[in-house]
Protein backbone atom coordinates (compact mmCIF):
# COMPACT_ATOMS: atom_id res chain seq x y z
CA UNK A 1 0.00 0.00 0.00
CA UNK A 2 2.89 2.64 1.02
CA UNK A 3 4.74 1.55 -2.21
CA UNK A 4 1.55 2.15 -4.39
CA UNK A 5 1.26 5.74 -2.46
CA UNK A 6 4.94 5.96 -3.01
CA UNK A 7 4.67 4.76 -6.92
CA UNK A 8 1.39 7.36 -7.21
CA UNK A 9 2.97 10.98 -5.82
CA UNK A 10 6.42 10.24 -7.71
CA UNK A 11 4.69 9.87 -10.75
CA UNK A 12 2.80 13.83 -9.94
CA UNK A 13 5.68 15.56 -8.71
CA UNK A 14 8.42 17.26 -10.14
CA UNK A 15 10.83 16.10 -6.85
CA UNK A 16 10.04 12.10 -6.64
CA UNK A 17 13.47 11.71 -4.78
CA UNK A 18 11.40 13.70 -2.00
CA UNK A 19 8.08 11.36 -1.63
CA UNK A 20 7.88 10.01 1.40
CA UNK A 21 5.24 7.36 2.92
CA UNK A 22 4.75 6.68 6.39
CA UNK A 23 2.69 3.72 6.86
CA UNK A 24 0.66 3.49 10.76
CA UNK A 25 -0.60 0.11 10.88
CA UNK A 26 -3.48 -0.41 13.41
CA UNK A 27 -5.91 -3.78 13.67
CA UNK A 28 -8.14 -2.77 10.70
CA UNK A 29 -6.87 0.25 9.67
CA UNK A 30 -3.79 2.24 8.48
CA UNK A 31 -3.00 5.34 7.72
CA UNK A 32 -0.69 6.51 5.22
CA UNK A 33 1.19 9.45 5.58
CA UNK A 34 2.12 11.43 2.47
CA UNK A 35 4.91 13.68 2.97
CA UNK A 36 6.18 15.52 -0.38
CA UNK A 37 8.73 18.76 -1.59
CA UNK A 38 6.73 22.25 0.16
CA UNK A 39 6.63 23.33 -3.49
CA UNK A 40 4.75 20.01 -4.54
CA UNK A 41 2.10 20.01 -1.92
CA UNK A 42 -0.79 21.09 -4.74
CA UNK A 43 0.87 18.50 -7.07
CA UNK A 44 -0.77 15.82 -5.09
CA UNK A 45 -4.05 18.21 -3.68
CA UNK A 46 -4.52 19.45 -6.74
CA UNK A 47 -8.02 21.83 -7.62
CA UNK A 48 -10.29 21.39 -4.92
CA UNK A 49 -8.64 18.54 -3.99
CA UNK A 50 -9.67 16.54 -7.02
CA UNK A 51 -5.74 14.35 -7.40
CA UNK A 52 -6.18 14.00 -3.60
CA UNK A 53 -9.42 12.23 -4.08
CA UNK A 54 -8.51 10.52 -6.73
CA UNK A 55 -5.19 9.27 -4.81
CA UNK A 56 -7.60 7.86 -2.02
CA UNK A 57 -10.26 6.22 -4.31
CA UNK A 58 -7.03 4.27 -5.42
CA UNK A 59 -5.49 3.28 -2.15
CA UNK A 60 -9.01 2.48 -1.18
CA UNK A 61 -9.04 -0.38 -3.55
CA UNK A 62 -5.73 -1.62 -2.67
CA UNK A 63 -6.82 -1.95 0.73
CA UNK A 64 -10.28 -3.69 0.04
CA UNK A 65 -8.01 -6.41 -1.84
CA UNK A 66 -6.37 -6.33 1.68
CA UNK A 67 -9.60 -6.90 4.04
CA UNK A 68 -8.56 -3.38 4.99
CA UNK A 69 -9.31 0.28 5.84
CA UNK A 70 -6.94 2.84 4.80
CA UNK A 71 -6.41 6.48 5.14
CA UNK A 72 -4.25 8.95 3.08
CA UNK A 73 -2.89 12.08 5.24
CA UNK A 74 -1.18 14.99 3.08
CA UNK A 75 1.25 16.66 5.08
CA UNK A 76 2.46 19.79 4.78
CA UNK B 1 2.96 11.00 -31.62
CA UNK B 2 5.90 8.40 -32.17
CA UNK B 3 8.88 9.25 -34.04
CA UNK B 4 10.45 7.33 -36.86
CA UNK B 5 14.25 7.16 -38.36
CA UNK B 6 16.55 5.20 -40.34
CA UNK B 7 20.08 4.52 -39.60
CA UNK B 8 23.18 3.21 -40.83
CA UNK B 9 26.48 1.95 -38.94
CA UNK B 10 29.56 -0.36 -38.95
CA UNK B 11 27.96 -2.65 -36.47
CA UNK B 12 24.53 -2.69 -35.00
CA UNK B 13 25.17 -0.74 -32.00
CA UNK B 14 26.96 1.96 -34.14
CA UNK B 15 24.12 2.41 -36.28
CA UNK B 16 21.80 2.82 -33.32
CA UNK B 17 24.25 5.27 -31.30
CA UNK B 18 24.04 7.63 -34.51
CA UNK B 19 20.54 7.77 -34.48
CA UNK B 20 20.28 8.22 -30.62
CA UNK B 21 22.81 11.06 -31.22
CA UNK B 22 21.16 12.39 -34.16
CA UNK B 23 17.71 12.33 -32.31
CA UNK B 24 19.13 13.29 -28.15
CA UNK B 25 17.26 10.66 -26.98
CA UNK B 26 18.56 7.65 -24.82
CA UNK B 27 18.23 3.84 -25.18
CA UNK B 28 15.38 3.35 -23.27
CA UNK B 29 13.03 6.13 -24.96
CA UNK B 30 13.20 4.05 -27.90
CA UNK B 31 12.52 0.58 -29.79
CA UNK B 32 14.86 -0.59 -32.23
CA UNK B 33 14.22 -2.96 -35.22
CA UNK B 34 16.86 -4.69 -37.27
CA UNK B 35 16.33 -3.60 -41.34
CA UNK B 36 20.19 -5.38 -42.30
CA UNK B 37 22.42 -7.17 -39.77
CA UNK B 38 26.45 -5.74 -41.34
CA UNK B 39 28.22 -8.34 -42.45
CA UNK B 40 32.06 -8.30 -43.29
CA UNK B 41 32.40 -9.43 -46.84
CA UNK B 42 35.27 -11.07 -48.16
CA UNK B 43 38.16 -8.74 -48.83
CA UNK B 44 36.37 -6.05 -48.85
CA UNK B 45 33.71 -7.59 -51.58
CA UNK B 46 29.81 -7.98 -50.18
CA UNK B 47 30.99 -5.75 -47.70
CA UNK B 48 27.36 -4.65 -45.81
CA UNK B 49 26.54 -2.15 -43.42
CA UNK B 50 24.10 -2.28 -40.35
CA UNK B 51 21.00 -0.85 -40.93
CA UNK B 52 18.25 -0.13 -38.43
CA UNK B 53 14.79 1.78 -37.93
CA UNK B 54 14.84 3.73 -34.44
CA UNK B 55 11.42 4.35 -33.25
CA UNK B 56 10.91 7.20 -30.71
CA UNK B 57 7.75 6.36 -28.52
CA UNK B 58 5.89 9.20 -27.43
CA UNK B 59 7.00 9.98 -24.30
CA UNK B 60 3.36 10.71 -22.82
CA UNK B 61 2.77 6.65 -23.90
CA UNK B 62 5.99 5.96 -22.24
CA UNK B 63 5.41 7.55 -19.08
CA UNK B 64 1.62 6.27 -18.86
CA UNK B 65 2.75 2.54 -19.75
CA UNK B 66 5.90 2.91 -17.32
CA UNK B 67 2.79 4.17 -14.59
CA UNK B 68 0.37 1.81 -14.93
CA UNK B 69 3.15 -1.34 -15.38
CA UNK B 70 4.04 -0.03 -11.58
CA UNK B 71 0.70 0.11 -10.53
CA UNK B 72 -0.40 -3.55 -11.87
CA UNK B 73 3.05 -4.61 -10.00
CA UNK B 74 1.54 -2.74 -7.04
CA UNK B 75 -1.64 -4.83 -6.83
CA UNK B 76 0.35 -7.71 -7.42
CA UNK B 77 -1.41 -8.06 -10.85
CA UNK B 78 -0.60 -8.90 -14.24
CA UNK B 79 -2.09 -7.35 -17.85
CA UNK B 80 -1.17 -6.49 -21.40
CA UNK B 81 -1.33 -2.77 -21.85
CA UNK B 82 -1.86 -1.68 -25.19
CA UNK B 83 -2.70 2.06 -26.43
CA UNK B 84 -3.74 3.50 -29.65
CA UNK B 85 -4.18 7.46 -30.31
CA UNK B 86 -7.34 8.50 -31.91
CA UNK B 87 -8.63 11.79 -32.33
CA UNK B 88 -5.98 13.50 -30.16
CA UNK B 89 -6.92 11.18 -27.63
CA UNK B 90 -4.32 8.31 -25.50
CA UNK B 91 -6.18 5.53 -25.28
CA UNK B 92 -5.01 2.54 -23.00
CA UNK B 93 -6.26 -0.55 -22.74
CA UNK B 94 -5.92 -3.14 -20.06
CA UNK B 95 -6.65 -7.04 -20.06
CA UNK B 96 -5.92 -9.60 -17.95
CA UNK B 97 -7.24 -11.62 -14.82
CA UNK B 98 -8.59 -10.03 -11.70
CA UNK B 99 -8.78 -6.68 -12.99
CA UNK B 100 -12.32 -5.57 -11.66
CA UNK B 101 -10.62 -4.33 -8.46
CA UNK B 102 -9.11 -1.43 -10.78
CA UNK B 103 -12.44 -0.57 -11.89
CA UNK B 104 -14.16 -0.31 -8.73
CA UNK B 105 -17.89 0.56 -7.89
CA UNK B 106 -19.64 2.09 -11.01
CA UNK B 107 -16.17 2.56 -12.63
CA UNK B 108 -14.96 4.82 -10.01
CA UNK B 109 -11.54 3.38 -9.66
CA UNK B 110 -11.11 3.40 -12.99
CA UNK B 111 -11.78 7.09 -13.15
CA UNK B 112 -9.66 7.53 -10.48
CA UNK B 113 -6.86 5.88 -12.44
CA UNK B 114 -7.55 7.69 -15.48
CA UNK B 115 -7.39 11.00 -13.92
CA UNK B 116 -3.91 10.37 -12.50
CA UNK B 117 -2.93 8.99 -15.61
CA UNK B 118 -3.58 11.54 -17.73
CA UNK B 119 -1.82 14.33 -15.08
CA UNK B 120 1.27 11.67 -15.20
CA UNK B 121 1.83 11.29 -18.63
CA UNK B 122 1.45 15.09 -19.64
CA UNK B 123 3.80 16.00 -16.95
CA UNK B 124 6.38 18.38 -18.45
CA UNK B 125 4.22 19.02 -21.80
CA UNK B 126 3.16 22.22 -23.47
CA UNK B 127 0.40 20.63 -24.70
CA UNK B 128 -2.28 18.77 -22.95
CA UNK B 129 -3.38 15.61 -24.50
CA UNK B 130 -6.26 13.81 -23.07
CA UNK B 131 -5.88 10.22 -21.73
CA UNK B 132 -8.33 7.60 -22.11
CA UNK B 133 -8.37 4.28 -19.54
CA UNK B 134 -10.14 1.38 -20.69
CA UNK B 135 -10.41 -2.31 -18.59
CA UNK B 136 -11.37 -4.99 -20.74
CA UNK B 137 -13.31 -2.82 -22.93
CA UNK B 138 -15.59 -2.26 -19.03
CA UNK B 139 -15.82 1.68 -20.70
CA UNK B 140 -17.46 0.38 -24.05
CA UNK B 141 -19.78 -1.15 -22.25
CA UNK B 142 -20.89 1.22 -19.96
CA UNK B 143 -20.98 3.75 -22.97
CA UNK B 144 -24.02 1.73 -24.48
CA UNK B 145 -25.52 1.45 -21.35
CA UNK B 146 -25.07 5.11 -20.74
CA UNK B 147 -26.83 5.60 -24.23
CA UNK B 148 -29.61 3.64 -23.13
CA UNK B 149 -30.17 5.37 -19.83
CA UNK B 150 -29.59 8.39 -21.68
CA UNK B 151 -32.69 8.04 -24.14
CA UNK B 152 -34.62 6.48 -21.16
CA UNK B 153 -34.12 9.46 -18.69
CA UNK B 154 -35.34 12.09 -21.55
CA UNK B 155 -38.07 10.29 -22.41
CA UNK B 156 -39.45 10.42 -18.75
CA UNK B 157 -37.94 14.68 -18.49
CA UNK B 158 -40.46 15.06 -21.19
CA UNK B 159 -43.11 13.56 -20.20
CA UNK B 160 -43.17 14.89 -16.68
CA UNK B 161 -41.55 18.25 -17.63
CA UNK B 162 -39.37 18.24 -15.46
CA UNK B 163 -35.41 18.12 -15.41
CA UNK B 164 -33.67 15.13 -14.79
CA UNK B 165 -30.00 15.02 -12.93
CA UNK B 166 -28.10 12.15 -13.67
CA UNK B 167 -25.57 11.41 -11.58
CA UNK B 168 -21.78 12.29 -11.53
CA UNK B 169 -19.56 11.49 -14.48
CA UNK B 170 -16.51 11.99 -15.90
CA UNK B 171 -16.10 14.07 -18.69
CA UNK B 172 -15.97 10.76 -21.37
CA UNK B 173 -19.61 9.58 -19.48
CA UNK B 174 -20.91 12.99 -19.75
CA UNK B 175 -19.57 13.49 -23.76
CA UNK B 176 -21.53 10.01 -24.10
CA UNK B 177 -24.78 11.27 -22.92
CA UNK B 178 -24.54 14.52 -24.84
CA UNK B 179 -23.98 13.64 -28.30
CA UNK B 180 -26.55 10.83 -27.71
CA UNK B 181 -29.36 13.42 -27.05
CA UNK B 182 -27.49 16.17 -29.26
CA UNK B 183 -30.21 14.72 -31.84
CA UNK B 184 -33.33 14.88 -29.59
CA UNK B 185 -35.15 18.12 -30.32
CA UNK B 186 -37.05 17.23 -27.11
CA UNK B 187 -34.68 17.86 -24.21
CA UNK B 188 -31.28 20.34 -23.74
CA UNK B 189 -28.41 19.18 -22.21
CA UNK B 190 -26.12 21.13 -19.38
CA UNK B 191 -23.38 20.04 -17.39
CA UNK B 192 -23.77 21.84 -13.75
CA UNK B 193 -21.27 20.76 -10.68
CA UNK B 194 -17.46 20.89 -10.26
CA UNK B 195 -14.91 18.40 -10.29
CA UNK B 196 -16.13 14.63 -9.39
CA UNK B 197 -19.35 15.99 -8.64
CA UNK B 198 -20.19 17.23 -12.37
CA UNK B 199 -23.32 15.64 -14.03
CA UNK B 200 -25.59 16.37 -16.71
CA UNK B 201 -28.77 17.54 -16.42
CA UNK B 202 -31.43 17.04 -19.02
CA UNK B 203 -34.07 19.79 -19.56
CA UNK B 204 -37.41 19.71 -21.79
CA UNK B 205 -37.39 22.36 -23.80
Amino acid sequence: MKELLETLAQALVDKPEDVEVSQIEGERSMILQLKVAPEDVGKVIGKEGRIAKALRTIIKASATKEGKKAMVEILD
Amino acid sequence: MDRVVEAEGKTIEEAVQTALDELSVSRNEVEVEILRENKKGLLGFDKKTARVKIIVKDKRVVRATRLLEKILERFSLEADIANVEIEGRLHFNMEGEGLGILIGRHGSTLRALQYILGIAANKGEKTRMPVVLDIEGYRLRTEKTLKELAERLAEEAVLEGRAISLRSMDPFERKIIHETLSSDPRVQTISEGEGSDRRVIIHPV
